[in-house]
C-alpha cells in the first residue's frame, strides 16, 4: 500500500502541492485526474523520489520513502524500494541510443539473471503487451507514438513491480491505440496483481479502468465517488 | 560562476564514484571511444594537414631573417606538438563531440530519459557521464598523437613542395631539437583537456533546463567553458612543464 500524508511541494515560488493526503490500497486501480497542469505529473514524481517533497511523508509497503529520500546514505534502500515500482513516463522515455530489447532490459539491471533469462523475460513482456518479437531489435525512433508507450509499459512492469504508475497513458494517441492501452491497464493489472496509479485527463480510461478516483485542483487532491458525470468535477 | 564550479566539482568527484560500475560493463565506454574518437578521425586529418601547412609557411617566412633551414623542423615541430595540435584538436573536439553529448544527455533530461534511469535504480551520472569522461581521458590524447603525426609529415612535405626546403633539413631540425619533454608536456595537457572536455559536457547536460531553449543554452555554456578551461590548462601546464 502507498499512503501520503500532509505532502507539499513548491518550485521557488509556485505552489504546486498543499497538505496532499493520499491512500492506494494494493491491487487497486486508483486513477487522479486533474486539468493541464494542476501538478498530477509532480505528485508521482514526489511518490517516487524523484522529485523530493518539501514537507509530508511517503509511506511504501511501510517503507518511510521520505526519510530515505532524504538523506544520501539511504540511496540503496531507496534505490530498492524503487524497484517495487514501474513507471510508464507521458512521452514514454525510451532511450533513443538503445534497442526495445535494451530498453526493456534495463529494467532488469539489478535482477543479475543470465541473458537467456533476460531475453526470456523480454519476449514474455513484449507479448504480455501484445507486441511482435521483431521489434525487439528496432530502435526508438522507428517505432509508432503508440508501439512506444507499449514497450514503455513492457519496460515498466519487466521486473515484476508491486506497483505500475502510469503518467498520461493516453496523451497523443489514436483512438483504437487509446482503447488498446485503456484495455491493457485493466488487463495488466488483474493478471499481474500491481497497484496501478494513473495521472490522466481522459475521461474514457477514468470511466473504464478507474476503481478510485482523485481529483488534483487547488494544489490538493480530493477523494471522488466514481460517477459516469466525471466531467463535472472540471467546471 | 562560483555556484557552478562547486556543483561541476561535486558533479565530477561523484561520477567517479561509479567506477566499479562502469568497469564491469566496458561496453559503455567502448561505445563512447568509437564515437568521440573513430568518428572524429576525418575532421582531425583535415585540420591536422592544415596545422602542418600553416606551420610551414608561418616559419619559412621567419627564415627570411637569415635562419638556418632547419630551423623549420626545429621550431615548426615545437611549435606542433607542444601547443598547435594539443589546444587546436582539443578545440575541435570541444566544437564536434562535447556539443553533442551535452545536447545528448541535456535532450535526455528534458524528455525524462534520465528519470526513467533513476527509476529502474541506475545512477544516471554513472551510467552516462564516467564514460564519457574515462573515454575522453583515453581518446583526447590517442587524437592528438593522430594529429601530431598528421601536422608534421605535413609541414615536411609543405616545407618541400610549396617552399623547396629540403626534407632532409627539416628531419634534422626536428631530430635535433625537439626532445622528450615537448612530446610528453603536449600529451600532458590532452590527458587534462579530455578530462575538462568530458566533464564539463556531462555536467552541462545534466543542468539543462526544460525545454529546446534549455538544450541550446546549455550547450552554448558548454562549449564555451571548455574552451576557457582549455585555455586556462594550457597556460597551467605550459608554466609548469616548459618555464
Amino acid at each position: 500500500m502507498i499512503t501520503a500524508s500532509n505532502l507539499s511541494k513548491s518550485f521557488s515560488t509556485q505552489k504546486v502541492l498543499e497538505d496532499v493526503d493520499f491512500e492506494a490500497k494494493d491491487g487497486r486501480r486508483v486513477l487522479i485526474l486533474g486539468k493541464s497542469g494542476s501538478g498530477k505529473t509532480v505528485f508521482l514524481k514526489c511518490i517516487l523520489g524523484l522529485l523530493g517533497p518539501d514537507t509530508g511523508r511517503v509511506v511504501i509497503d511501510e517503507v518511510d520513502a521520505t526519510h530515505l529520500m532524504a538523506k544520501p546514505r539511504f540511496k540503496r534502500r531507496l534505490t530498492r524500494l524503487r524497484q517495487r515500482i514501474g513507471y510508464v513516463f507521458q512521452g514514454s522515455a525510451l532511450l533513443d541510443s538503445l534497442t526495445v530489447e535494451g530498453n526493456i532490459d534495463l529494467a532488469l539491471e539489478y535482477k543479475r539473471f543470465a541473458w537467456p533469462e533476460r531475453s526470456r523475460i523480454i519476449d514474455e513482456k513484449l507479448d504480455l503487451v501484445g507486441l511482435e518479437r521483431d521489434v525487439r531489435r528496432k530502435y526508438p525512433a522507428q517505432l509508432s507514438g503508440g508501439m512506444k508507450k507499449l514497450v514503455a509499459i513492457a519496460r515498466a512492469i519487466a521486473a515484476e513491480p508491486r506497483y505500475v504508475f502510469y503518467d498520461e497513458p493516453t496523451t497523443g494517441l489514436d483512438p483504437a491505440m487509446v482503447m488498446r492501452i485503456t484495455k491493457l491497464i485493466i488487463e495488466l493489472s488483474e493478471k499481474l496483481d500491481v497497484t496501478s496509479l494513473i495521472v490522466t485527463h481522459d475521461m474514457g480510461l477514468a470511466r473504464r479502468a478507474g476503481q478510485d478516483i482523485y481529483f488534483l485542483k487547488n494544489y490538493t487532491l480530493s477523494r471522488r465517488k466514481k460517477t459516469s458525470r466525471l466531467e463535472e468535477l472540471y467546471e | 560562476m562560483i555556484r557552478h564550479l562547486g556543483r561541476y566539482l561535486l558533479f565530477t568527484f561523484r561520477a567517479f564514484g561509479g567506477m566499479g560500475y562502469v568497469l564491469r560493463r566496458p561496453k559503455l565506454i567502448l561505445n563512447q571511444i568509437y564515437y568521440l574518437g573513430l568518428l572524429s578521425l576525418p575532421v582531425i586529418s583535415f585540420t591536422a594537414i592544415f596545422i602542418g601547412m600553416v606551420v610551414a609557411l608561418i616559419v619559412t617566412y621567419q627564415l627570411e631573417a637569415g635562419l638556418p633551414k632547419f630551423y623549420i623542423g626545429a621550431t615548426g615541430g615545437r611549435t606542433i606538438l607542444i601547443e598547435l595540435a594539443p589546444v587546436v584538436i582539443s578545440l575541435l573536439i570541444v566544437a564536434r563531440v562535447g556539443s553533442n553529448i551535452t545536447a545528448r544527455i541535456g535532450t535526455m533530461k528534458v524528455t525524462e530519459q534520465i528519470d526513467a534511469l533513476e527509476t529502474k535504480g541506475i545512477n544516471a551520472v554513472h551510467y552516462l557521464a564516467l564514460p564519457i569522461i574515462i573515454a575522453g581521458v583515453i581518446v583526447v590524447p590517442a587524437l592528438v598523437i593522430y594529429g601530431n603525426l598528421i601536422a608534421l609529415v605535413s609541414a615536411a612535405i609543405s616545407a618541400k613542395v610549396i617552399l623547396n626546403i629540403p626534407v632532409a633539413d627539416y628531419i634534422f631540425g626536428l631530430r635535433r631539437y625537439v626532445i622528450l619533454n615537448d612530446v610528453l608536456g603536449g600529451l600532458l595537457k590532452t590527458l587534462i583537456f579530455g578530462l575538462v572536455m568530458g566533464s564539463v559536457s556531462s555536467y552541462y547536460g545534466f543542468q539543462t533546463e526544460i525545454g529546446a531553449e534549455g538544450v541550446g543554452k546549455a550547450v552554448t555554456q558548454s562549449v564555451v567553458t571548455s574552451a576557457a578551461l582549455i585555455m586556462v590548462f594550457d597556460f597551467i601546464v605550459a608554466f609548469w612543464v616548459f618555464r
